[in-house]
């Protein structure tokens, strides 16, 4: 039930992080999807580790707010309302079914992921793609990765339980949150000489 | 002191304390000189292992380190490879004042380096995508410095590469279950798609190469050098431990015909679109792109050649790569465009510079006397053997690099006015490109004396003989 619940919220929040033009809306979107990570993982590692995933997401969400106060949105590329949001809706519906046919074949395949597991991993990882093919905005850009990234690491939680993994993992993911920060304000920097 | 500490963690911490002293940029680069200096000769100097006596002092370095429950192990075998790798970075950061790099240049440099060391060194070796990643990330400050807006290239490369990781992960999980039962064919097959696809990423193999030309075109290319040819490097090192860990990977024949398709396709793509080029940047992204399709080849050439033409090539690429850097960042130091339709006569008063920038552009094209000749030569002839519309492929890929450095001469030589306003290069900035010149000729001349060490490297990989 729990983890049904967190697939629906990954669908969605996904698709939030897809369509959504406001970064504050963006970074709430994000904030949920990591609680919806924290479920599915949380299936095979202990909560104490699984906290990390949460931990780490919202720490890269707030980093990456930050970066944005301020700012009023992110429609900086062809943000034509609605037309944009209609074309963004309707990519997401295809990956969606793209997934919907694959799951059932990774099920075979990912003998060890749980069915959910594999849903909320496949719908993070297609959407954030879809997210990264569409965009050329660094903060878009870092988001899609995050997603990315948080698909893989709920199917990978099934198969690798490594403290290290886990450490090595929780560090990519804030050295990408923290990279897109640090792109998103290169011109406010001092110039090295 | 085990050999991780003194590979790894101790650059990595040098390098934080650098970074605390960036704004110090003679001294951050005297320490970072002689610290790479003194590492590349502890490789090659200390067993690892055994006991060490320096005059009255004896001590051990020893293999391991165990860190949060698994092991970074170097061993002896590791050392020529740790020796090349600092070896390089040494020659990087000590020609780096001269190609006018950044404060950041430096400390990060070292950093990444010494997490590409950590990456050869982590067990299980799949791992290594994690910390690829993260020596990735650090990257980004030197290829994307503060005062200008984040470029496409960036973005594309950060992209590309995190995209690595999972890929090379989920394949170690399944190659896991395939060692154990390798007839599994299914699970092989899914293994070797997801495989390929973690390495194309990394590797920048076609078509997901676009990024590396406009890097190079976007960012100051002597830092887009280092970063590409280290990476590069330890991730052709990575990708051959594979092959060294997987008894079912290297007796697989379809293995090798695609790695001889792929090198091909990225040669003969490459040398196409480089003749066509008229910036000596994206020339160099696709000279690099170039020399990534040769090491696949070399790869792909292995159960014919075995696997010493894969090691020779390193020594041409990193120094003809290198001089190329140093010389367009010199060009664009004394005030020359890189574009060949806007260069202002400065092959009357950069001589040294447009004289190596050549050398090197005919050294990786692979022409005769350089460096890159003998092994690529070589590899043409081992590629023809097993099919001859590759090796064709090869050779017009190779021609069409020869016909951009051609072409790159002809710019320089048909603004025949002397631009006073351009200032002549400095004695050190000579020297350095002359020091380079001579090993790319020295090389091409006596291929054995330097080739030959570079076979060492291969000690590494026990299982690699065929």
């Amino acid at each position: 039930m729990l983890n049904s619940l967190a697939v629906i919220i990954c669908a969605v929040t996904s698709i939030a992080l897809l369509v959504s033009m406001d970064w504050r809306w963006t970074v709430g979107a994000l904030a949920a999807m990591y609680v919806a990570v924290l479920i599915l993982v949380s299936a095979t590692w202990p909560l104490g580790m699984a906290i990390t995933k949460l931990v780490v997401g919202w720490m890269a969400g707030a980093a990456l707010g930050l970066s944005q106060m301020g700012q009023r949105s992110l429609a900086t590329e062809g943000s034509s309302w609605p037309a944009s949001r209609i074309f963004r809706l309707l990519a997401a519906g295809l990956v969606m079914l793209m997934i919907a046919a694959i799951v059932p074949k990774a099920e075979g395949f990912l003998v060890t992921v749980g069915t959910p597991q594999i849903w909320g991993g496949f719908i993070l990882l297609g959407m954030g793609l879809l997210q990264l093919g569409m965009t050329a905005h660094p903060f878009r850009v870092i988001i899609g990765l995050l997603t990315v990234l948080a698909g893989f690491e709920i199917l990978y939680a099934a198969v690798e339980i490594s403290v290290l993994v886990a450490g090595l993992l929780s560090a990519v993911n804030l050295g990408l949150a923290l990279v897109g920060v640090y792109l998103l304000n290169l011109t406010n920097l001092e110039e090295p000489s | 002191m085990s050999a991780p500490v003194l590979w790894f963690l101790a650059p990595l911490g040098l390098a934080v304390l650098l970074w605390l002293f960036q704004y110090r940029e003679r001294l951050v680069f005297a320490i970072s000189l002689l610290a790479t200096a003194f590492l590349t000769l502890a490789a090659w100097a200390f067993p690892i292992g055994e006991a060490v006596e320096l005059g009255p002092l004896s001590f051990e370095i020893a293999p391991t380190l165990n860190v949060l429950g698994r092991i970074f192990t170097l061993d002896g075998n590791d050392r020529a490879m740790i020796a090349l790798i600092y070896l390089a970075t040494t020659f990087w950061f000590a020609w780096s004042r001269l190609a006018k790099v950044h404060r950041y240049f430096i400390p990060l440099g070292l950093a990444m380096v010494a997490l590409l060391v950590a990456a050869l060194a982590v067990e299980p070796f799949l791992y290594a995508a994690l910390l690829i990643e993260m020596a990735v990330l650090i990257s980004i400050p030197m290829i994307s410095p503060p005062g200008a807006p984040a470029g496409n290239a960036t973005l594309r490369y950060v992209i590309f590469q995190t995209l690595a990781m999972p890929f090379i992960l989920f394949t170690g999980w399944i190659l896991t279950g395939a060692e154990a039962g390798p007839t599994e064919a299914g699970l092989i097959g899914k293994a070797g798609v997801l495989l390929g696809l973690g390495f194309a990423f990394l590797l920048a193999v076609f078509p997901f190469y676009t990024w590396i030309p406009l890097l190079a075109e976007q960012s100051h290319p002597y830092v887009v050098g280092f970063v590409i040819t280290t990476l590069q490097t330890i991730v052709l090192l990575f990708g051959v431990t594979f092959l060294d860990h997987y008894t079912w990977l290297r007796s697989s024949p379809e293995l090798f015909s695609v790695l001889l398709s792929t090198g091909s396709l990225m040669i003969i793509t490459g040398g196409i679109w480089a003749a066509f080029q008229s910036h000596l940047g994206r020339l160099m992204g696709y000279a690099i792109i170039i020399e990534t399709g040769f090491a696949l080849l070399a790869v792909g050439a292995a159960p014919q050649m075995g696997m010493d033409l894969f090691a020779m090539l390193f020594f041409p690429r990193l120094i003809g790569v290198g001089v190329w850097t140093m010389a367009i960042s010199i060009l664009k130091e004394h005030g020359q465009s890189l574009d060949f339709r806007q260069l202002r006569g400065s092959n009357k008063r950069l001589r040294f510079v447009v004289g190596s920038l050549i050398v090197a552009q005919f050294s990786l094209a692979g022409l005769p006397v350089l460096a890159s000749f003998p092994i690529k030569q070589a590899l043409v002839t081992a590629v023809g053997l097993e099919s001859l519309p590759l090796a064709l492929a090869v050779l017009i890929g190779s021609g069409g690099m020869l016909l951009s450095a051609v072409r790159t001469l002809a710019a320089f030589l048909q603004v025949r006015e002397e631009n006073p306003e351009i200032k002549p290069e400095t004695r050190y900035e000579r020297a350095a490109l002359v020091f380079g010149v001579f090993f790319l000729v020295f090389i091409g001349l006596a291929p054995q004396i330097i080739l030959d060490q570079a076979t060492s490297l291969l000690n590494a990989f026990s299982q690699l003989v065929w």
